[in-house]
């Protein structure tokens, strides 16, 4: 497939038209950067969230994904800009999250580590974004890891489905095969933050199967003491 | 911004002494320990959420003032308040129960009556957290007002709607109330509008007392 260079695709993983409806609601609202043009790829039923991700990513010809979960929304009108910005500052940059680990806890629990980015649940109140754009100034952090609410690409990587058959794990593992390419994986400043993620209680029930299979898969690549 | 960890290698580390192998290595067993902790209890938790969501179901399904009591009697279980940690429709339906008794109180109709299972209040509760959010990040005004539409169609008191707010994790709650009054007061429920001003006044920041009272009084000489 000839790759769009001026596409830019959301892909979501849904189980529910409820949540999908109020994440595309926002999408619909975003501004278009000139001359791109923006798709919506819902995926129902997928296997796995690594699956339904290469199901998303040989779907479309767009060149730019944006991989989130369907109880994510956007609410930075100017997302789509903003991202691309970021891409542009170096071309080494592969992967941009939201929220990421500067260096993941030999544990592999994000959460176990200081992680950086920004989400509205620890920054509600900010949320007025009129004349807000990112700026070169405002930085970015190189991570290891990013969260699975939302990843953006501009190349494609096929995402470990043959090790990540559930719900867990997808996202740190497809942050670790772009570093392992030689991709800068990037957290942006957000000032404000881009997106909300009404995740309510986390399920963690295959979480520990998943970690473990992490842990070995990427062993030489997580930091030790 | 920085997130610190909710648990970082710090608190393993022997005082005044920097990260070493021997701490990472008391957190990773750590962490082994609660993973596995958590995996011998998925049976039992797994369990009692069925059983306890099955039980309330049934109750709101005998649609008797009773049988609500008898659900909330449940809800207010040591069983059912360790549960919450694991299942987010049990958190949520805590502010049912609030909405209940505010409700039962004024002997009208309630939240019970409008729903037949547990997580049909979940969905109320996190399509009202959509609406506010909408409110918040001034969405065009039709966005704004599908939740007037919402609320009459679920009939949903206006109990219901302050304490969603006052529970769930939106923020600049104080404003979303303004334009809700607002919207209530264009379907002539003042009475209404007046009673979200009225709670926000009391628990909201201390800040906005001073444009939420002028609010209240300007609708106040408007009834």
């Amino acid at each position: 497939m000839r790759i769009n260079k001026q596409k830019i695709c959301f892909i979501i993983c849904t189980t529910s038209e409820f949540y999908l409806n109020e994440c595309c609601l926002y999408i619909n609202q975003l501004n278009i950067p000139q001359g791109f043009s923006v798709e919506i790829l819902p995926i129902y039923d997928a296997r796995s969230m690594a699956a339904g991700y290469n199901q998303g990513m040989a779907s479309t010809d767009a060149k730019y994904k944006v991989y989130l979960h369907q109880d994510v929304t956007i609410m930075n009108p100017n997302f789509l800009n903003d991202i691309l910005a970021v891409f542009k500052m170096d071309y080494r940059i592969g992967m941009i999250g939201m929220i990421g680990s500067p260096v993941l806890s030999s544990c592999g629990v994000m959460w176990y580590g200081e992680r950086v980015g920004n989400l509205y649940e620890i920054d509600r109140n900010n949320v007025d974004f009129n004349g807000y754009e990112y700026r070169k100034e405002d930085g970015m952090t190189d991570v290891e890891a990013v969260d699975g609410l939302l990843m953006v690409t501009k190349d494609d990587l096929p995402w470990r489905e043959d090790l990540f058959d559930g719900w867990d794990f997808y996202d740190v593992s497809q942050s670790f095969e772009f570093r392992k390419k030689g991709y800068r994986v990037v957290v942006p400043e957000q000032k404000k933050p881009w997106c909300a993620h009404d995740d309510g209680t986390m399920n963690l029930w295959s979480y520990d199967r998943y970690r473990r299979i992490f842990l070995s898969e990427y062993a030489s690549m997580i930091h030790t003491y | 911004m920085r997130i610190p960890a909710v648990l970082g290698i710090e608190s393993f580390c022997e005082k005044d002494k920097a990260a070493d192998a021997q701490a990472e290595a008391r957190m990773t067993a750590y962490v082994d320990s609660i993973f596995e902790t958590s995996a011998e209890n998925k049976p039992v938790v797994q369990t009692g959420i069925c059983a306890i969501k099955g039980k309330i179901n049934e109750k709101l399904q005998e649609k008797s003032a009773n049988a609500y009591e008898a659900a909330v009697t449940m809800t207010g279980l040591e069983e059912y308040e360790k549960l919450t940690g694991y299942d987010y429709e049990l958190s949520c339906f805590q502010t049912a129960v609030k909405i209940y008794r505010m409700e039962s109180d004024n002997h009208g109709n309630t939240i019970f009556d409008n729903i037949e299972y547990i997580d049909d209040f979940q969905v109320i509760f996190q399509q009202m957290v959509y609406y506010f959010r909408r409110i918040q990040l001034r969405l065009a005004k039709p966005l704004q007002k599908e939740c007037m539409t919402y609320i009459k169609t679920k009939r949903l008191s206006v109990y219901a709607v302050i304490q969603i707010l006052l529970d769930c994790g939106v923020g600049n709650k104080e404003d979303i109330v303004m334009v809700l009054a607002d919207f209530y007061a264009e379907y002539n429920m003042h009475k209404e509008a007046l009673f979200l001003l009225a709670v926000m006044i009391e628990q909201g920041d201390a800040s906005y007392r001073e444009v939420l009272t002028k609010k209240r009084d300007e609708y106040l000489e408007r009834i």
